[in-house]
């Protein structure tokens, strides 16, 4: 029982990693229908641009600046990659060009930063903690609750304040928010922006626990995609569910069944959620219209 | 009861540019003799096996382009299908020692067989979700390859002999041409295998195959409800380009002789859609141009001396387009400015490195951007978009198009049957609106049948219920087909479409990148009885059912006005010709009954005085028409009969006159309380 | 003002495209490997060992009078590249040796081509057992494959018999997905049946894992008393941290690369006391070596090697090469071969003082008395036996009778 637990506990931890960053997919699929394939990278980019200021100010002060820099990479993919791409009606020239910009971006950090994966200063101890029979490391929580606590203020963001009800507006429904005087297209670079912020943060949260290199973003970007699809592009839940189903899912086979399956089981979920509900768990069911 | 109506002028198509027949074969035979010549000119073995693994390339991405160009699908799974193949031929060798034909044919064979598996829950999303799918069956792909080492020998991969193409010690002979030559047999095998996958490629995209490809990306609810299952071409499209990334596979097996797990990852997929969007999509050169780039792109960005000439030619393109773009005064010429100047930058910064490994990848990744901003139709597509002469023939071809046969023929459908069609108690609910509350209708064959109500009032949905696109909660829908009559509630748009309806659509759903005739000859798919392999191997058969569909869409088009335009693309025809399109594919459909879904809608009045000529000529063909319309003197001048439609509730049900004096209608119509809010309505 | 740049950029262009001759013709060796992605962090370590022996080697003349020029190319760890590469080395740039390969599955795929071509191929970092062996007799007349690092069965032999001179019966070995950790793991499981040992746990893992805990679990309810690790810096590291997390404490012997600097950082205190086997410790004792780190510090500018024993070894492979072609005295690929398996010179490398390093049968330079164990101690890599510590300055020559 023990065991499960702490396989759980771990899934968990994991799985929200994945949340994090699927959640920054979302952002950008709601607004403008395509999302930021290089958001592994955007998140290694925040990671990295951290890890340097962290010697001279800090890892709580660092977060500040590191939003900052998240930000404005997001504006620049924005209008680097998916603007000239969608404006051309390339049907999946922003695919392209947001890879392409991923590379370049990994590419130049292994430049800058090294090749080498990198020690991230723990800001918590790092000696694990125990809580009935599982253990835990401080950071992991430190984790969820970033993950979580990101996810909510941006949800308040989109409620509450003139450019996030923008936001909504252009999400339900992109023509009409145009026609209602929303420059739609600033709102579009905005949730880029926010989506690289979202990814950059949690490059820093979890950079600690996992590693820190230009590498770093690639494998967890892959599977987050997977989370967001499986809980729908357009559902705030829906991320967190699926990823702590997939997190749960990978730990549970790699004990259960076989490490060497470890990933196989979530990713077959995908696809059997995708054959019954082409929109995800919690995407909405979009009625036909003619 | 079959009646034929002269086309009404048969004006003389636009005679189109035909030179563009004569690139393709000029540029097939000059492939062919250039592949042939190759080995004999540059004799180094490494640029022999550069060719031949540009040629296997090739091969998958001339089928990758049948997924994305034609059916604008994104697969981010090819790379898997291309492992399955190559795995297929390896494990053939591994376990039976089975060689490189046996290797091929095992390759089409499984591979297609995985197509199939990655169809199926393909078939249903699109978009990232679709990229998503794809992605997935690659990966699984890969850890089953990984992991299956009693099958593939796992991580440690599978090391092949040098393939024996032709096996002459089994007539217990020697090779004619001794051991150099023997050396290029496998070269030659690979090269008449690209010839081979051209020709059948080429050959494919032509046929109805091919056309409903293109009709699905263009239209999905379109080409559904013009009889061409959107499900099943889709499945033909994977398999067909699964199979071909499978003799790729089994080449590209033999042609390396060393297989393992990790050579078929995410990266070798984004390399593949790469080639197709830089090469070109929908053609034949453009693949294997992009496959060429792709496979030599390494060893060009290797080496500094060629990225710096390199980098030249990429500024001045970069010039000439900003350039231009300011002469011309274009829109986003400031916009240009930034990635113009990025890519000035990288001239001189090509000069400054010493070695250019280290940024290898930023070169390519800004090589992609280049192609996504400058080129998105690819090298080819900037090609074709420059030389007018080299577009693609098949939408330019037959200069000799005449029209032949009857433009329309009626059915006999509900000969004698009253009604044609009858819907009772129909009631369809999203949610908790009804947007059909239990409607009754009844149609009488070889009548015009009018459908009018306030907006909201729920004809559209009842337009959606009657050809499949909503099933509906309750009620039932029966077609009266010769003697015996048919349920169409709950079957697909396709089958609908196959029972004899057809429709058109009030927001205008053409296959906007096809021609006037394709979108026409589209709507006449259920009169090609060919197979596939009649489109592959072009038998008489299929040559004949082209020459005599071309003839009868060209006859379906002149009744409708448009056949000195049948060789426009339909997004370049004026909003009015585009209705009468819509009209002229789905009467190719031979429909019993036409659903006509507000056709004058947006029309001058010259266009609906065309339109209501047309419409009756229709119903004097004997095809029973329901119409939909605003136009209340369309409506009054042509309707046999009127049904009225309010709040999802039938109002009133009569002939024209009858119905305009109904109170209840006139109530509907000019503003009672209710009448004034309007309902969402599909 | 467009034409004159236009004119100007043609000008450049044209001027590049004609490279100005050179005056010595040098002897190209063929330098690849992994230089971008993942496994990056050796390749360059391997490429800049590989630089600076050429240097120093052209600085003092040459090998017969001509200078060496290093022709690097990226193999991108992807097998079909390094094929690629393989047949671009050997047929245009008209190599007439290689040095390098990081990836086992990169080096079986590309090798036959020098095979075929009778050009020496030198493996200065990948270590699959196969290598070698990919063109053995009765098979092939001659192999054309040369080793100088210390491949997988002597490796896991090591480990296995550290493990069980330890005292510990219950071994749990985790092993990467890759072919490299396949190939270890199957080194050690069949090393462990020879001594009629079962391994309780055989767990994978895969590049970029982020957590370890069902590995470790599994291992930990099996009752494993030590962990054999095969895989690369960075998930070792995560193996390390992993058992940290868990609070489950046994000795950890891993592959040679937990002496990579990624694993020293992310493993940090964790990695403490983790034991590898490795033909190279960054100490200074002997003077060759103190001279060899001491340059590669200066001239890249660095404190400490990333992979230290790529570095080391692709430096030294360098040296032996230009020994057997010194010795051909010419750059034929048989003759450089031959000279190979009958090197007369005493190559003084880091790693140690090459005596025949290899013969006609044996193509692997390094012998299992070579290998030493380190340890990491504080962020650093040091001998793990005292009395190894004690002859640091005593160059391990290669045994006579070598497996």
């Amino acid at each position: 029982m023990a065991i499960l637990l702490q396989l759980i506990a771990s899934g968990v931890a994991v799985g929200m990693i994945y949340a994090a960053i699927a959640f920054g997919y979302q952002l950008t699929f709601a607004t403008s229908k395509t999302l930021n394939f290089g958001q592994g990278e955007a998140l290694a980019l925040g990671a990295l641009f951290g890890l340097t200021l962290v010697p001279f100010i800090g890892y709580w002060l660092m977060i500040p600046l590191v939003l900052v820099f998240g930000f404005a990479l997001g504006a620049v993919v924005e209008r680097l990659g998916v603007r000239p791409a969608v404006t051309i009606k390339s049907e999946y020239g922003w695919i392209m060009a947001t890879i392409a910009l991923g590379i370049i971006f990994k590419n130049v950090a292994e430049n800058v930063w090294g090749r080498d994966d990198l020690k991230f200063p723990s800001p918590l101890p790092e000696t694990a903690l125990e809580v009935g029979g599982i253990r835990i490391l401080p950071m992991e929580l430190l984790i969820v609750a970033g993950a979580l606590l990101m996810m909510l203020a941006v949800e308040i963001f989109n409620r509450k304040s003139i450019w996030g009800k923008a936001v909504v507006a252009t999400s339900n429904d992109i023509d009409a928010a145009g026609l209602m005087g929303i420059n739609t297209q600033r709102v579009i670079t905005l949730s880029y922006s926010i989506s690289a912020m979202t990814a950059a943060f949690a490059g820093v949260l979890v950079a600690p626990v996992t590693l820190t290199g230009a590498t770093m973003g690639s494998v967890l970007a892959l599977k987050a995609f997977a989370v967001a699809i499986i809980g729908g592009l357009e559902s705030g839940l829906g991320v967190i569910v699926g990823g702590l189903i997939l997190g749960v899912a990978e730990t549970l086979t790699g004990f259960y069944i076989s490490t060497g399956y470890k990933d196989v089981p979530g990713l077959i979920l995908l696809l059997v959620v995708l054959s019954i509900r082409p929109v995800g768990l919690f995407g909405k069911a979009v009625i036909k219209k003619v | 009861m079959a009646q034929t109506l002269a086309p009404v002028g048969a004006a003389d198509p636009a005679a189109a540019p035909s030179l563009s027949r004569h690139v393709g074969a000029l540029g097939a035979v000059l492939l062919a003799v250039g592949l042939a010549a190759f080995p004999h000119v540059v004799t180094s073995s490494y640029y022999i096996h550069l060719v031949v693994v540009i040629a296997i390339y090739a091969i998958l991405i001339l089928g990758l382009d049948i997924v994305v160009g034609y059916t604008g699908q994104v697969s981010l799974g090819h790379a898997g299908l291309f492992g399955v193949g190559a795995y297929a031929a390896a494990v053939l060798f591994l376990h039976f020692k089975l060689g490189v034909w046996w290797g091929i044919l095992a390759g089409i064979g499984v591979t297609s067989a995985f197509g199939v598996l990655l169809a199926v829950p393909a078939l249903r999303v699109t978009g990232p979700y679709l990229a998503m799918v794809t992605l997935a069956f690659g990966t699984i792909v890969q850890i089953f390859i990984n992991e299956l080492t009693p099958l593939t020998n796992g991580p440690l991969g599978v090391t092949l002999p040098p393939a024996r193409v032709l096996d002459f010690s089994l007539l217990g002979l020697q090779a004619p041409w001794g051991a150099a030559g023997r050396r290029l047999e496998f070269y030659y095998l690979v090269c008449l295998a690209l010839l081979v996958t051209i020709l059948v490629v080429n050959r494919v995209v032509r046929s109805p195959y091919g056309r409903a490809f293109e009709a699905l990306r263009d239209s999905p609810i379109a080409c559904d409800c013009m009889g061409v299952s959107v499900y099943r071409y889709k499945v033909y499209a994977f398999v067909i380009s699964a199979a071909l990334a499978g003799l790729a596979g089994a080449l590209f097996a033999w042609s390396e002789r060393y297989v393992a797990p990790n050579s078929y990852g995410f990266e070798l997929t984004v390399l593949f859609l790469l080639a197709v969007t830089m090469g070109g999509r929908k053609s034949r050169a453009g693949p294997i141009l992009g496959a060429a780039i792709v496979v030599m792109m390494p060893n060009v960005l290797a080496d500094i001396g060629l990225v710096r000439i390199m980098a030249g030619l990429i500024a001045l393109a970069a010039l000439v387009v900003v350039g231009l773009a300011f002469l011309r005064r274009r829109e986003n010429r400031f916009a240009l400015l930034v990635p113009v100047g990025l890519c000035l930058a990288f001239f001189p910064a090509t000069l400054a490195l010493e070695s250019v490994t280290d940024f290898r990848l930023t070169v390519f990744g800004l090589m992609i951007l280049f192609v996504v901003y400058y080129l998105p139709d690819g090298i080819v597509g900037f090609v074709r978009g420059a030389i007018p002469a080299l577009r693609p023939a098949h939408t330019a071809a037959g200069r000799d198009l005449h029209a032949a046969g009857p433009a329309l023929s009626a059915q006999s459908g509900g000969a004698g049957a009253d009604p044609l069609l009858t819907v009772e108690q129909v009631l369809m609910q999203f949610g908790g609106l009804k947007a059909l509350a239990g409607v009754d209708l009844a149609v009488r064959p070889g009548t015009i049948h009018g459908l009018i109500g306030p907006n909201g009032s729920g004809k559209s949905t009842m337009m959606n219920v009657l050809t499949g696109i909503y099933r509906p909660t309750g009620g039932s829908v029966t077609l009266a087909r010769g003697q015996g009559t048919r349920r169409l509630d709950g079957r697909t748009p396709s089958e609908i479409a196959a029972a004899g309806i057809a429709r058109t659509f009030q927001n205008v759903q053409l296959f906007r990148e096809m021609t006037a005739l394709e979108n026409v000859l589209v709507g006449l798919h259920h009169s090609f009885r060919g197979t596939l392999f009649d489109a592959i191997l072009g038998t008489p058969r299929r040559r004949r059912e082209e020459r005599e569909q071309r003839a009868r869409a060209m006859a379906i088009l002149d009744f409708v006005g448009l056949g000195a335009l049948a060789q426009v693309e339909a997004r370049n025809l004026p909003y009015g010709k585009q209705r009468l399109l819509e009209i002229g594919r789905a009467l190719a459909l031979d429909p019993v009954l036409l659903l006509l879904d507000e056709p004058a809608a947006g029309l001058t009045a010259p266009d609906i005085a065309e339109l209501t000529t047309i419409i009756r000529k229709i119903r004097d063909a004997g095809i029973t028409v329901i119409l939909i319309e605003h136009h209340m003197d369309v409506v009054m001048g042509l309707c046999d009969r009127v049904t009225v439609l309010d709040f999802g509730h039938k109002i009133a049900e009569g002939s024209a006159r009858e119905v305009q004096a109904d109170p209840k209608v006139v109530e509907a119509y000019l503003g009672s309380p209710v009448a004034d809010e309007e309902m969402t309505h599909a | 003002m467009i034409f004159a740049s236009r004119a100007a950029a043609a000008a450049l262009v044209i001027t590049l495209a004609a490279t100005p001759a050179r005056a010595a013709d040098p002897i190209k060796i063929g330098l690849t490997g992994p230089f971008t992605g993942g496994s990056s962090s050796m390749g360059v370590s391997m490429r800049d060992g590989a630089k600076l022996a050429a240097a120093e080697i052209n600085k003092a003349g040459g090998v017969l009078g001509r200078p060496i020029q290093l022709v690097e190319r990226d193999d991108e760890a992807k097998n079909e590249v390094g094929a690629q590469v393989a047949q671009e080395l050997i047929s245009k740039e008209k190599v007439v040796a290689t040095v390098g390969f990081i990836n086992t599955g990169v080096a079986l795929a590309a090798q036959r081509f020098y095979q075929e071509a009778e050009i020496p191929v030198f493996n200065n970092v990948a270590t699959g057992t196969i290598i070698t062996n990919q063109f053995k007799e009765p098979d092939y007349d001659a192999n054309y494959v040369f080793r100088n690092s210390a491949y997988d069965v002597l490796q896991a032999g090591l480990m296995v018999d550290e493990a069980l001179a330890q005292g510990h019966k219950k071994i749990a070995v985790l092993a990467d997905s890759t072919n490299y950790g396949q190939l270890g793991r199957e080194d050690i499981e069949k090393y462990l049946a020879t001594k009629n040992v079962k391994p309780v746990a055989v767990e994978k893992f895969n590049i970029k894992d982020v957590d370890m805990t069902a590995q470790l679990l599994k291992a930990q309810q099996a009752g494993a008393e030590v962990i054999l690790a095969y895989g690369i810096g960075p998930e070792l590291a995560q193996i390390a941290n992993g058992m940290a997390k868990l609070g489950w404490k046994v000795p950890m012997i891993t592959s040679w690369p937990s002496s990579m600097q990624s694993f020293v950082d992310i493993a940090g205190p964790n990695g403490n006391g983790v034991i590898m086997p490795q033909t190279f410790i960054e100490d200074q004792t002997l003077p060759k070596r103190k001279a060899f780190l001491e340059n590669y510090y200066k001239t890249y500018g660095v404190t400490k090697i990333p992979t230290p024993v790529a570095g080391a070894q692709a430096y030294d492979s360098i040296f032996l090469l230009a020994a057997a072609i010194k010795q051909a005295g010419s750059t034929d690929g048989v003759k450089i071969r031959t000279a190979l398996e009958n090197l007369n010179e005493k190559v003084e490398g880091v790693v140690t003082t090459y005596e025949k390093p290899f013969t006609a049968k044996d193509h692997n330079a390094i012998s299992r008395n070579m290998v030493v164990f380190g340890k990491v101690q504080d962020g650093k890599i040091v001998y793990a036996k005292a009395e190894d510590a004690k002859n640091a300055g005593v160059v391990r020559v290669k045994e006579k009778t070598s497996n």
